[in-house]
């Protein structure tokens, strides 16, 4: 493995998360996850479905990666660790589902994507 | 790397073979789409002949939406109970999230009483939303609601008197709840669609897992069931009974079990599709499926020599096949029955007893 390869980390361990570090695993990326609990819960699902993944803290896997996927439901993007986030490459990978998010006019407004609004509040 | 499974059945002979439905509704001889009322009494009918033919189980999942007849399948399942003597009667999902377990086990013991013993539940946090607004709970609580009632499930299930407390509902103070059941013990399993949390829930309680596995390769489910093998480990629960829930169609010929299933397949899933905001689908994408994903549609053999593989693959002890999706001839729906039982199971048993 080279020195250059990036870190990758993966904020949610749901559906997507754990394809999406099985498949950055599979590509000999460096892979660290959090899910919406302390690492400890996610471990043993980790350690069998992804093994090679380190699970951390949110805030460890945003200040410790050198690309950050966010792969948790959307309603929770404004508790993301916006501090451990600067600087960092990070590719928003949530979608509005209003029936879990909420009936909420901002996220569902065709004029911008909710993506938009994520790196707004990463760039406060 | 998917680890190697340890195959759960010991005997070709000890995997179980399920029929499962929604009740979708199914056309009459003349082409006209049933009533919600004829589909449910289609049912029954069926459940009789899968019955009758020795199929094993009969499961019948929940849903509230106008393409499916079945939302209390319960009442079905106490219906099927009186007319049949050997199956067993199983619910394919209970969403137990919008739902009691007080009341789920109410219903399912009195299905047990009326079948002398032939019920068992599923239980499950649900794939569609619908039920979360009807009976008044928050879509958003839906991961707590169905923690915490996974938990009471498990302690009513033990027929003793429950004393708990949690957020979702009213405390118990050594509740007793009835009819006891003349086993003591209702088979439950919990069906999960491929979240972790769900895979490790099932085997903390020691409940029976169900992969529902309805598109995709069925290998993808290998590590959720060495998962569920190692969460059982770990509560020092038991992991020995894991089934899986797929859809498909048997006709005697694969082009015209491909020509029945294609057009309700689309209807079905494009029905669905519009208020999940999925593309239509397309016909190429569904004979991709039929090859290689999880839709066991085709000739007796070609079903038979595809659910062997699944289930050797997954080490697997049982199989539930769901027939008859979206708006298919009743007919097709009987023959369906009758080649799955008389054909495809003997023929999967065979398959797997040569290796």
């Amino acid at each position: 493995m080279t020195a250059a390869r990036p870190t990758i980390g993966i904020i949610g361990a749901g559906k997507l998360g754990v394809v999406l570090a099985q498949l950055a695993l599979a590509a000999r990326y460096e892979v660290r996850i959090a899910g919406s609990g302390s690492p400890h819960a996610i471990g043993l699902s980790m350690r069998v479905l992804a093994p090679g993944a380190q699970t951390m803290t949110t805030i460890d896997v945003a200040s410790s990666s050198d690309i950050v996927i966010l792969a948790l439901p959307l309603r929770n993007y404004q508790h993301l660790p916006v501090d451990a986030l600067a600087d960092k490459l990070v590719i928003d990978a949530m979608n509005y589902w209003w029936e879990v998010d909420g009936e909420n006019p901002a996220l569902s407004d065709p004029a911008s994507s909710t993506s938009e609004l994520v790196q707004e509040h990463l760039h406060k | 790397m998917a680890t190697q499974p340890t195959s759960a059945a010991s005997k070709s002979s000890d995997i179980l073979f399920g029929l499962d439905s929604f009740g979708d509704l199914p056309t009459d001889k003349n082409g006209d789409v049933m009533s919600h009322a004829a589909a449910i009494r289609q049912v029954v009918s069926e459940a009789m002949l899968a019955d009758k033919l020795g199929i094993d189980v009969i499961a019948l999942g929940e849903h509230h939406r106008e393409d499916f007849s079945i939302s209390s399948p319960e009442t079905v399942l106490a219906g099927i109970a009186t007319q049949t003597s050997r199956i067993k009667l199983a619910s394919g999902v209970t969403v137990l999230s919008s739902d009691d377990p007080v009341r789920v086990f109410e219903r399912f013991a009195t299905v047990d009483a009326l079948s002398n013993g032939r019920a068992q539940i599923i239980l499950g946090r649900g794939s569609f939303t619908e039920s979360f607004p009807l009976f008044g709970f928050d879509l958003r609580n839906y991961e707590q609601l169905f923690e915490e009632r996974v938990e009471l499930m498990a302690e009513v299930l033990k027929e003793k008197p429950v004393t708990w407390k949690g957020s979702t509902r009213a405390a118990l103070d050594a509740a007793d709840v009835f009819p006891k059941t003349e086993s003591g013990r209702i088979h439950t399993s919990i069906g999960v669609g491929g979240s972790p949390q769900s895979v490790v829930r099932a085997a903390k309680y020691g409940f029976p897992l169900m992969l529902a596995v309805i598109g995709g390769s069925p290998e993808r489910f290998v590590p959720y069931a060495e998962l569920y093998k190692q969460a059982a480990a770990e509560y020092d629960t038991s992991s020995d009974e894991i089934g899986i829930h797929s859809p498909g169609f048997i006709a005697e010929t694969d082009e015209e079990a491909i020509e029945i299933a294609w057009p309700a397949h689309k209807i079905n899933f494009d029905r669905i599709g519009k208020s999940r905001g999925w593309p239509p689908v397309r016909r190429d994408h569904f004979l991709e499926e039929v090859k290689h994903g999880s839709l066991y549609i085709g000739s007796p053999e070609t079903v038979a020599q595809k659910m062997a593989r699944t289930i050797k693959t997954l080490g697997v002890n049982r199989f539930d096949l769901v027939y008859g999706g979206g708006p298919m001839p009743a007919t097709a729906r009987t023959r369906m029955i009758e080649l799955y039982a008389t054909q495809v199971i003997p023929r999967v048993r065979e398959l797997l007893e040569e290796t």
